[in-house]
Parts: structure tokens; sequence; C-alpha cells
């Protein structure tokens, strides 16, 4: 999971990037809109993909999964390696569409193992782990932004990976049968939010969309802001970007620290109030740069801004992890994972990027880190009446608490 | 009651509202953005955060003028100092600065014609204040202060301890049961506590807030370190196999605990770590528990079936 969120995090998202600008010499209009065709292509796909794996019963069966998985690494890795081969327009839409269907395979197929290899109770450690791991490594590791430096790393990665998945795929052992076994068990096969479904029959078909769309609008926001910086060099190079591998140390620091914070707070509290901070921290590191950009236009970053970005990110990605398959049982969680992943995760950062590259030609950084700050705090404020006010089903499950 | 508070809060607002005004104790005026021309009598002191802003000839700024960012082209009077620490500040011949001039870094294009009646200072050459050296405290000092800290702790133990035990258990509580996730809330509330007070305080208006919301972190930290020492206090009766009045085992603990923080703190290496990671657990259990008002139950606790 960790070397796919890095793949996707640093090959598909900042390197893509770079290869249509500098190889290809798109134009940011036409890659946003390339990019906003992969997102829809991606989203389309994971949710065919998570409904026919539910019809076939797919997602109950672990070898399966990893034979799919196998598959979908295998062809990214082949992608990935045919990348620079790629010289014009066309080629690269024909390249996006290929990889849009090995990602929307590849998300209901990876998150469906959740209910195989790790226990509910678990599922916020694992979780935190997991991000821990991929942003550490992304913080320190990415110092050179660039298609080639990403796809060099990816590919190591990747190839890894298929001979890794290679081997669980065929491989006969009682261990094995160990684990293809797991999902029968209630504390793997019974999302925590399942059960209550029980107590408030219509309240999971509600749950769902709307946690969807607080997902949707976490992502979105952090896009449409990060990729904006990304363009504003003096705030990259004293932070993600900076050559001082101290300061690239202190945001993975942050990065982990806040992915196990997350891991913690997401077992003890449940989701809705991380939402809140999520929410309320991009609130405040966005208005922080709104500050600097008014204020000290020109000078070099202070270390908080990024520093609580970190913080932000690692937080939700721990919730994108664990809560899919906390709100599905074996049998629902390919789709499940499919609207909440493809829908939400892909679906908001690949259109916020796309917003981003439009507006970083029409819109001052200014303006456009305040549109960004303004929907975060619109977000804390749902949030926050949410939370206050709270559903009478979250007051039955105080109760039973 | 009700009507004597609402008038009691009417009075307060007005009150403080009247220092505002524009004959008040104080005025300031902000420019954050866009393009100013200002003439006649500008009332108390003028900031400009951003934007480009012209006094005319014949126009007076009654107070200071501080440029922070932005443009200024001074063709009139100023009544204080002018302090500039960035941008680009234009002194046209008809200026007149009537306190000192402030200089600190970007642009800066005077006119030979213009007045200034203080001082010019520039980079290091605007004076501070004489501060009396701080010598790092000897031995005998530490231990004396730590003993007046910890006194003052265990007071603040025995007081929580009588007019509060419920909280106090609460809070105690949930240091002793999640202690982790007690900790992991409190470096949330902690750092993004401390990066919203200091923004806050970037608007220099509400620093009053920044200094209240410090004072109230402090005393969350302060009423965490309390429950620690009453758990110690009553650890150690329990060990010692002593019976004591309770605000007795809240006094000697809230005193041990002070002292046995200070001793751990002061190892090389992990003591500064120690110390912040005791505070945080602190803080985040008095969050947890919104000031021990409430027991803290994580919400696993109702997930009983993923134990079956």
């Amino acid at each position: 999971m960790s070397a796919g969120y890095y793949y996707n995090l640093t090959f598909v998202q900042l390197g893509l990037e770079d290869f249509a600008a500098r190889v290809l010499s798109l134009s940011p209009r036409a890659f946003a809109l390339d990019m906003a065709l992969l997102a829809i292509l991606t989203c389309l796909t994971a949710l065919a993909f998570g409904f026919w794996m539910q019809r076939q019963d797919w997602a109950c069966c672990l070898r399966t999964k990893l034979r799919l998985a196998f598959g979908v690494v295998l062809t990214q890795t082949m992608l990935t390696a045919a990348a620079p081969f790629v010289s014009h327009e066309p080629g690269f839409l024909i390249w996006l569409a290929l990889t849009s269907l090995a990602l929307g395979v590849g998300v209901p197929v990876m998150f469906s193992m959740t209910v195989d290899l790790v226990p509910v109770r678990q599922r916020g450690y694992a979780a935190a782990l997991t991000t821990a791991v991929t942003y550490f490594a992304a913080a320190v590791l990415s110092s050179e932004w660039s298609f080639a430096a990403f796809r060099c790393q990816s590919l190591i990665l990747l190839t890894a990976g298929t001979f890794g998945m290679g081997i669980l795929s065929i491989v006969n052992h009682p261990w094995m049968d160990a684990l293809s076994s797991q999902h029968t068990r209630p504390e793997f096969a019974i999302g925590r939010y399942v059960r209550k479904k029980k107590l408030g029959q219509s309240r999971m078909g509600n749950r769902l969309p709307g946690l969807v769309l607080i997902m949707f609008g976490i992502y979105f926001v952090d896009s449409l802001g990060f990729l904006r910086l990304l363009k504003t060099p003096v705030y990259m190079q004293s932070a993600w970007q900076s050559p001082d591998l101290d300061i690239r140390m202190f945001i993975a620091g942050v990065h982990g620290v806040g992915a196990l914070v997350g891991g913690v707070l997401y077992t003890a509290l449940r989701e809705r109030p991380l939402f809140l901070w999520i929410f309320g921290i991009f609130g405040l590191t966005h208005l922080q740069y709104s500050f600097h950009i008014r204020v000290a236009e020109g000078a070099a970053g202070i270390l908080s801004m990024p520093m609580l970005y970190a913080l932000a990110v690692s937080l939700y990605t721990v919730i994108n992890f664990a809560l899919w398959a906390d709100l599905s049982t074996p049998q629902t969680i390919s789709v499940n994972a499919a609207l909440g992943v493809a829908l939400s995760a892909w679906t908001a950062t690949f259109l916020s990027t796309a917003l981003s590259i439009l507006w970083s030609d029409s819109l001052s950084l200014a303006v456009h880190i305040q549109i960004v700050d303004a929907l975060a705090l619109l977000f804390f404020l749902v949030m926050l009446a949410l939370v206050y006010f709270g559903s009478p089903l979250d007051q039955n499950r105080e109760v039973l608490n | 009651m009700k009507d004597l508070r609402l008038g009691l809060f009417l009075i307060v607002s007005a009150w403080l509202l009247s220092a505002c005004g524009q004959n008040g104790l104080y005025h300031l005026s902000w420019i954050t953005g866009g393009e100013h021309t200002l003439s006649g009598n500008i009332p108390g002191d003028l900031v400009v955060l951003n934007g480009v802003v012209s006094l005319l000839p014949g126009s007076q700024v009654q107070g200071s003028l501080h440029l922070l960012s932005g443009k200024a082209r001074l063709g009139g009077e100023v009544q204080g100092h002018v302090s500039y620490l960035g941008g680009e500040l234009i002194l046209e011949p008809d200026a007149h600065v009537r306190g000192d001039l402030n200089l600190g870094g970007g642009a800066y294009f005077p006119s030979p014609a213009a007045q200034i009646d203080g001082e010019v200072r520039s980079g290091t050459g605007i004076g501070l204040p004489d501060l009396q050296e701080q010598t790092a405290p000897t031995g005998w000092e530490r231990v004396a202060r730590a003993l007046v800290s910890g006194v003052l702790l265990g007071g603040v133990a025995v007081l929580l301890r009588k007019f509060a035990p419920s909280a106090l258990q609460r809070v105690g509580d949930c240091i002793v049961s999640h202690g982790l996730v007690s900790g992991s809330m409190g470096l949330l509330v902690g750092v993004v506590g401390l990066s919203l007070l200091i923004t806050i305080a970037y608007t220099i208006l509400l620093i009053p807030i920044t200094l209240l919301g410090l004072f109230v972190l402090g005393a969350a930290i302060v009423y965490g370190w309390a429950a620690m020492g009453v758990l110690l206090g009553s650890l150690g009766l329990h060990l010692l196999k002593r019976q004591g009045t309770p605000r007795a085992a809240a006094f000697l603990g809230g005193l041990g605990f002070f002292l046995l923080l200070e001793i751990v703190s002061s190892l090389p290496f992990v003591g500064g770590l120690i110390g912040i990671s005791v505070a945080l657990v602190g803080l985040g259990a008095v969050f947890l528990t919104r000031l021990g008002l409430h027991q803290f139950v994580p919400a696993s606790a109702g997930d009983e079936h993923l134990t079956t």
C-alpha cells in the first residue's frame, strides 16, 4: 500500500506534470484537461470494477485479489518504463487511458485486501504506519521533483512489488490458507461502523455519501492549495524542496508523527472530530500563507506553514486508508473502496489539480490561497455544526459506549 | 439577573469601543492593499501592510507611520515616528517627520529637501533597551526554584482536590487509562494551538487574545500536572501503606511530582523530551475530558463485537 501510494503521490501527481511541460511541451491548460480525463476515467473504472468484483464475489477471495494486484502492478511497471517513449499528446492520452485502467482496477483490489490482512482494531495503526512510511520517504528522498527522478524511484518500487505480488499470487502454503480465511472472522470482517447499521437501519446509507463528500472536500482543498504553492519556488525551496536535508527531515518527521497521532486518535475518537481538526489545520495553514504573502511576499517561508500542512495531510491520509474498510464487510468493501477512494480522493485530487493549473494563469497567488482558505474554513464550520449538534444515532452511540 | 448581566456586558462593550473611536484613546488605520491617496488630518497611527499609500503635501498623520510592506510616498507631515521594515519608502521634498526615522530592509528614496526632526536610525543603529544579562541559575538556585514551584503545584493540587475532586479524578483516570491517546491529543492541541495563537498575534490588535490563549494553555498543563501529582500522592501512600488525608497526599504528590519532573527533565538528551511528553499527556487529558467535566470514553469501547 505504501509503495502504491508513493507511486501515485510522486510519479502520477507530480512527475507527469513535469513530463508534460518539459518533454511534450503541453500548455498548462491542455495538461489540466488531460489530468481531468485521467481522474474521470480512473474513477469510472474503479466503480465498474468494484461492482464487478462484488458480483463475482472476488472481494472474498484473497488469492484472486493477489493475482489481480499482480496484474495491476505489472501493467503499471510496464507503463512507467514505457513513459519516456511517449513523444506527442495523442500518445500521452493513450498512455494516460491505460494508466487510468490499471489504477482504477488497483483501487478496489488493493483496498479490499484490508479485510483479509488487518483486524478492525488495528486498522488505525496500520493506516498510520503506511502513511508515515510513504510521506517520510516522499519528504526525505524527493529533493528533485522531476519526471526522471520519480520514474527511477517508482520503477525500483514497482519492480520489487511485481516480484513480491507474483510470488504471493502463486505460492501455496498453509500460511497463505490461514490468511485467506481471516475475512470470515468477525474481528476482520465487520468494520467498526457496520454494526451501527443494525441500530439505525437507514443510517449506513446516509453515512457513506456524507463521508465521500467530506473526503472529497479534504482532497480538493489540499490539492487546490498545494499545487499552487508548488508553483511558488520560495515556498518550495524553503520546505519540501529545500536543499537543506535538515528541513526535509523535519517535514518528514512531522509527517511521521502526524500519521501516528492520526492512527491513535482515529482508533480512540472516531472520524468526525478528526475531520474538524483537519479542516481547522488546513484553514490555519492557508491563513498563515495568506499573511505571509501579504506581509512578506518574496521572503523565505516560515517552517510552521509546511509543518501544519504536513500534519493535516498525514491525518487525513490515515483516515482515508482505514475508513472505507471500516464501513464495509468483505462483501461490500470493493464497492465502498471504489466509491470512497476513486470518487473522493482521485476525482477531487485531479479535478482540483486541473483547476489549480488553470487558476495559476488567471489568479494571483494571494487570491488563490484566500479562496482555498475560505473553502477550508467553510468545511470547518460545517463540521463544527455537525459535531456540535450531532445526530440522534451519535447520541445513541454515546450511550452504548 | 439576566438583565443585569446584559447591562454589564453592554457597558463594558461600550467602554472598550469608546477607546477605539476617532476621538477616543487610541486610533489606528490599517492599509492591507490597493492604492490610497491620503489628504487632511489622519488621526492616530497608520500601519501599511501592503499596497500603495501617498500622503499629499499639506496633509498630516497625527501618530506614527509603520510600513511593513508595500509602498509609501510621503509628501506631508508625520507627527510621530516613521518605522520602515520592508517595501519602498519615498520621502518627497515636502515630507516632514517630526519623530525618528527607523529604517529596516527594502528600498529608501529620500529627497534632500525632506525634513526629519528626530534621529535617523538604520540596521543595528536602532536603539534597544538595555537588558540585564541573564545568567544560568546555580545549583542551589535551581533547587530553590524547583521547591517553590513544587510547593505552588502542591497548593494547586490541594485546591483542585478540595473544590473539584471529581474533575481531577476524571483527568487522572484519562492519564492512567489512555496515556497514548492523551499524549496524541496533547501534541495536536499544543502544536496547532501555539500556531494559532502566534498567527493571531500577527494582527497586533489581537495580541491580548494570544496572551489569554497562552495563559489558558499553560493553565491546562498545570491542571494536568496537578492531576498527575494527585495520582503520585495516592500511589505513594498506597506503596508506603500509610493512611493520610487526601489533601496532604495531594500536596505531597504535587510537590514530589514537580521535583521528580525537574530531575528527569535535567537528564541529558532525553530529559527535555520526557518533560514535554509529560506536559502533553496532561494537556491532552484535560482536553479530552473537557477540563475534567466529562469522563473520556474511547470510541473503540463501543466496538464490543470486535473482540468476539
